[in-house]
């Protein structure tokens, strides 16, 4: 059976526009219904993000005709920070103003504030937050350019106190496409993450541009909607491109092309207003010390881009400012890790795990710490002067504190089952898997926690329940990558359940 | 006939209706428990009588009355057991059985892939690997990138080519891309090749539109095959261009990368490839200075640096650089052969001989180099014997590497068959693409005198009427004195 360590399988998507002006370093932190902004511009932005981000997602899911937002989707972090801290946690510096990821535990979205347009409309956030809402709360794993498109279309959006409005056409993306010829529909249907013509600025744009008018043409006037659904539907069941547009259209790709160019030469797109009123809230954004600040960024960087040298950077200089800084060690600890090296991983992570007291989120940290920690000596990655089991054990022992702070802490409900699997103790096992599976009940789209406890019903030779969980990381993976892996992990427990109904069978 | 004669007539036909289901049971019910022993010793690990239990199983009359999972079971494991115990034909018999099930799963694919691979089977090595590709291919535990180039590398030659055709189909649905990082210009340019063949023009297009290294652009102009591809906005078409945004997009890279020794060799290699040696053996000079903790990497930094030397006439220099890396990526055999060609083109063949590795440490491609070396030794210590075992296994194995035969006949003075290898290229579908690049006019690069003297002959072969005429059916040769070419 197949046991996973990897526990980020995110997806970048960036926004990209012109550089602008620099501004002052002072953060400020808001939380909202599940979204966490830390902001380095007005305190009230932090807020008006949040709330303004909470609408947004009930317009996207009005529009799209999805549930609305239940109480345990995955927490957003919204991070906004000035030009140079931008480059530093994505470790590059080019002309990209926002970046959204999401992972099973979460969404993240990063947006230089300094080249942010600066006049409220919050294009950056809400083009992230779509994007994140579309990879990993929704139905499908959707094309590329349809959740560019869509996060676009979102992300122009005017929120007043009442409603939101969705659809304004944007006159440079207009004039883009009047200033050339456009890219047939096919080809940049068939364009995908990483391929090379992104990365011309013209072909990119463009791309940009017409994916944006296409998603405005099929969500809201509603142009072909049912074919592109059923198409996206055999997307991705995994169906190739051209065969999936073939069950779906009884029209050719020209027609689509015909349809973009009429739309532009009869200069005229519809807008959708939807009613969703602001929540009154007396909370006020709060201050972050320096020390905070650089902890939690740090932490930002090592998901970000954790193979970059600043997270450490960031990590040393938040245990600078302040060498009690949760986070910064948590930071630094990861950073290590992702060097593989383990020596000063594991001193760094005894210096966080032996505080008193501890907050939540670091209880969980060190159980994902000690569980790498475990893993890296189990497979003789590194040596260090302490055994496998042992690592395990304070792994778990972690978990469990984390657990009975937080129950909604589903990160450290799937670290458990990991960490459980690898330690092998039916009793703990047999204890653990009612509670987790109780906790998945509430969170079914956690493919994370979906994979970990299949992972542990295998391991302890539950076969049945560990396909019930399969299938579920299966519909819920948030990539094609991790869908291909749930496929492949099906399939194999199928083999093994074949052979034990064999067995079992008089 | 009497009553009781046709009422026992039809007696019997009633025997038989009721004992064929009778009959079958009891077989199948029989299978069923030989599948359990093997099942049981399987878990036992006892390999030899679980093979002999499934071997009952599957021969069993009652076989085909178990239900189909328990007849996947017993096709899965007993494909499974036969691979491990190096019966690879039984392997692929029994699991191309399972594949055909609705219950086959990654595992059947992957034995069939296996064996399939192990008896040459190409056809279905390819088939296995596209059909694991499409459905678990980004699945990386599934297929791994070293099968995936093996499977590359066995296809590109023989009877498998619409299976290959499948194949990269599948690849590049899901932009499948090595994982050391080098790209999939030469299959996507294949694959467009193909989809042309096919009449499937808007899909070629889209394919080669992800094409984006010079060499290929050359390509599109050398193949007469890939000449349609010029004609859509969407592909590159102008290999100078493409070169020079090649150039900047790598040093854009190597700017937001400072520490990554992969962006710098990357830059050096395309720097070099444009005549740009200068600058790129600054930049290699200047990385080399930084501590970059990659022996690896840095071995093939001085490799790349020590071609800039070449290409400048600075030889000795060449020698030296090449001999660090060496030095550096100890057990490592690719900078061990090109050290000792340099030393061929140096007229020091002798030099070389003692630093080739081992056959058993190489790829095929590089047992051709090693053979080409001591070819070349063999010449010019007028050893006729080792000359002519070389050639022999230059010949036999030229499939591994035909530029590296044709170069070994000419090194041999045996023209006529350089001329005859060299037609073989341009005929066959699958070499032509390359042949034509080779014989494109690139800027001449200082040459030693024995490598100026092997040029000349490689000039006065491609004149040859016939040559000459071979080409101007399936290609055309331009001039491209900005660059050295691309090999």
């Amino acid at each position: 059976m197949t046991r996973f360590t990897c526990i980020w399988c995110g997806l970048l998507l960036a926004a990209a526009c012109d550089p602008a002006a620099a501004s002052s370093v002072e953060y400020w932190t808001y939380s909202y219904r599940g979204i966490e902004v830390m902001t380095s511009e007005r305190p009230q932005s932090a807020k008006t993000i949040a709330h303004n981000l909470n609408r947004l997602d009930g317009a996207i899911r009005h529009v799209l005709d999805v549930p609305q937002k239940s109480d345990w989707e995955a927490a957003t972090r919204v991070f906004v920070v000035p030009t140079a801290t931008f480059a530093r946690l994505r470790g590059k510096n080019d002309d990209t103003t926002s970046l959204f990821m999401s992972t099973p535990s979460g969404n993240t979205i990063l947006i230089d504030g300094t080249k942010d347009s600066g006049d409220a409309s919050y294009f950056n956030p809400y083009f992230g937050y779509t994007g994140t809402v579309l990879v990993s709360d929704y139905t499908y794993r959707y094309p590329r350019w349809f959740i560019y498109g869509l996060s676009e279309l979102f992300a122009a959006s005017k929120i007043s106190s009442s409603s939101v409005t969705i659809g304004a056409a944007s006159p440079s993306r207009v004039q883009q496409m009047l200033d050339g010829s456009l890219i047939p529909i096919r080809a940049l249907m068939a364009v995908q993450a990483g391929d090379p013509q992104l990365k011309n600025p013209d072909f990119a744009n463009l791309y940009e541009a017409e994916s944006w008018l296409l998603v405005h043409l099929v969500v809201l006037e509603g142009k072909y909607r049912t074919n592109f659904f059923h198409y996206f539907a055999l997307l991705d069941k995994g169906e190739e491109q051209e065969k999936a547009f073939a069950a779906s259209f009884d029209v050719p790709f020209e027609d689509l092309d015909k349809l973009l160019r009429d739309t532009l030469r009869s200069n005229k797109i519809q807008t959708v207003r939807v009613n969703i009123v602001n929540e009154e809230d007396s909370a006020e954004p709060t201050r972050l010390t320096e020390a905070q600040a650089t902890g939690r960024l740090a932490q930002a960087a090592t998901q970000i881009n954790p193979q970059g040298v600043d997270a450490l950077q960031l990590a040393n200089e938040a245990l600078r400012l302040d060498p009690k800084n949760q986070d910064g060690l948590a930071a630094l600890a990861q950073a290590q890790l992702r060097r593989s090296d383990y020596a000063a991983a594991l001193e760094a992570a005894e210096r966080l795990c032996t505080f008193e007291p501890l907050a939540q989120r670091s209880y969980s940290q060190c159980g994902t710490l000690f569980l790498m920690l475990s893993d890296a000596v189990r497979n003789k990655k590194g040596s260090l002067n302490i055994d496998g089991a042992t690592l395990s054990e304070r792994s778990r022992q972690y978990y469990d504190k984390a657990i009975t702070a937080d129950p909604s802490d589903y990160v450290s409900w799937a670290g458990m089952a990991e960490t459980l699997t690898v330690i092998g103790n039916p009793q703990l096992t047999n204890a653990f898997l009612p509670r987790a599976s109780q906790a998945l009940s509430a969170r079914l789209r956690d493919a994370g926690l979906a994979r970990a406890l299949a992972a542990l019903c295998a391991a302890s030779g539950d076969l049945r329940s560990a396909m019930n969980y399969a299938t579920m990381w299966q519909i819920s993976a948030l990539s094609s990558a991790s869908r291909d892996a749930a496929d492949a992990y099906v399939s194999r427990l199928s083999t093994a359940l074949e052979r034990a109904d064999v067995k079992r069978t008089p | 006939m009497s009553r009781t004669s046709r009422s026992c007539a039809r007696c019997k036909w009633l025997i038989i209706a009721f004992a064929i289901p009778v009959f079958a049971n009891d077989a199948s019910d029989e299978a069923r428990q030989h599948l359990r022993a093997a099942i049981d010793s399987a878990d036992k690990n006892d390999l030899p009588k679980a093979e002999a239990e499934l071997f009952a199983v599957i021969s069993n009359p009652g076989f085909a009355a178990l239900a189909p999972s328990a007849q996947h079971t017993a096709l899965a494991l007993s494909a499974s057991l036969n691979l491990k115990a190096g019966k690879f034909q039984d392997a692929l018999q029994l699991s191309r059985r399972a594949t055909e099930m609705p219950q086959q799963s990654v595992d059947d694919w992957r034995v069939r892939l296996s064996a399939a691979m192990k008896l040459g089977d190409r056809r279905d090595e390819a088939q296995s690997a596209a059909a694991i590709a499409r459905r678990w291919g980004r699945d990386s535990e599934s297929l791994p990138n070293g099968t995936i180039m093996q499977v590359l590398r066995d296809t590109a030659h023989g009877e498998a080519s619409e299976a290959r055709f499948d194949f990269l189909q599948a690849l590049y649905e899901g932009r499948w891309r090595p994982s050391d990082g080098s790209s999939m210009n030469t299959q996507w340019v294949e694959l467009s090749r193909l989809l042309l063949a096919r009449s499937r023009s808007e899909e070629a297009y889209i394919v080669a539109s992800l094409v984006d290294d010079p060499r290929s652009v050359i390509s599109f102009h050398a193949d007469r095959r890939l000449q349609p591809l010029l004609k859509s906005k969407l592909v590159h078409s102008d290999p100078q261009r493409t070169a020079r945004d090649r150039i900047e997009a790598l040093r854009a890279a190597v700017k937001q990368q400072p520490r990554s020794l992969l962006a710098v060799r990357r830059l050096v290699a395309a720097l070099s490839s444009a005549r740009q040696d200068a600058e790129a053996i600054k930049l290699s000079e200047q990385a080399e200075a930084r501590s970059f903790d990659d022996p690896d990497g840095l071995g093939e930094l001085l490799d790349l640096k020590a071609s800039a030397l070449r290409n400048l006439g600075r030889d000795e220099q060449a020698v030296h650089e090449l001999q660090r890396a060496v030095t550096l990526r100890h057990g490592s055999v690719s900078q061990s052969i090109d050290l000792a060609a340099l030393l061929c083109a140096l007229g020091r063949s002798s030099e070389g001989l003692p630093l080739l590795p081992p056959d058993s440490q190489v790829s095929e491609f590089g047992k051709m180099m090693i053979a080409l070396v001591r070819l070349t030794a063999a010449i010019d210590s007028g050893s006729a014997a080792d000359r002519d075992k070389q050639l022999t296994y230059l010949r036999e194995h030229r499939l591994d590497g035909p530029g590296v035969a044709q170069s070994a006949l000419l090194r041999a003075g045996a023209l006529d068959e350089a001329e005859q290898t060299l037609l073989w290229r341009l005929n066959d579908p699958a070499l032509r693409t390359n042949a034509l690049l080779s014989m494109q006019h690139y800027f001449e690069a200082h040459r030693p005198p024995r490598a100026a003297e092997w040029r000349t002959r490689e000039l006065e072969l491609e004149n040859r009427p016939s040559i000459r005429s071979a080409v101007s059916l399936v290609g055309q040769i331009d001039h491209y004195p900005w660059t050295y070419g691309y090999d």
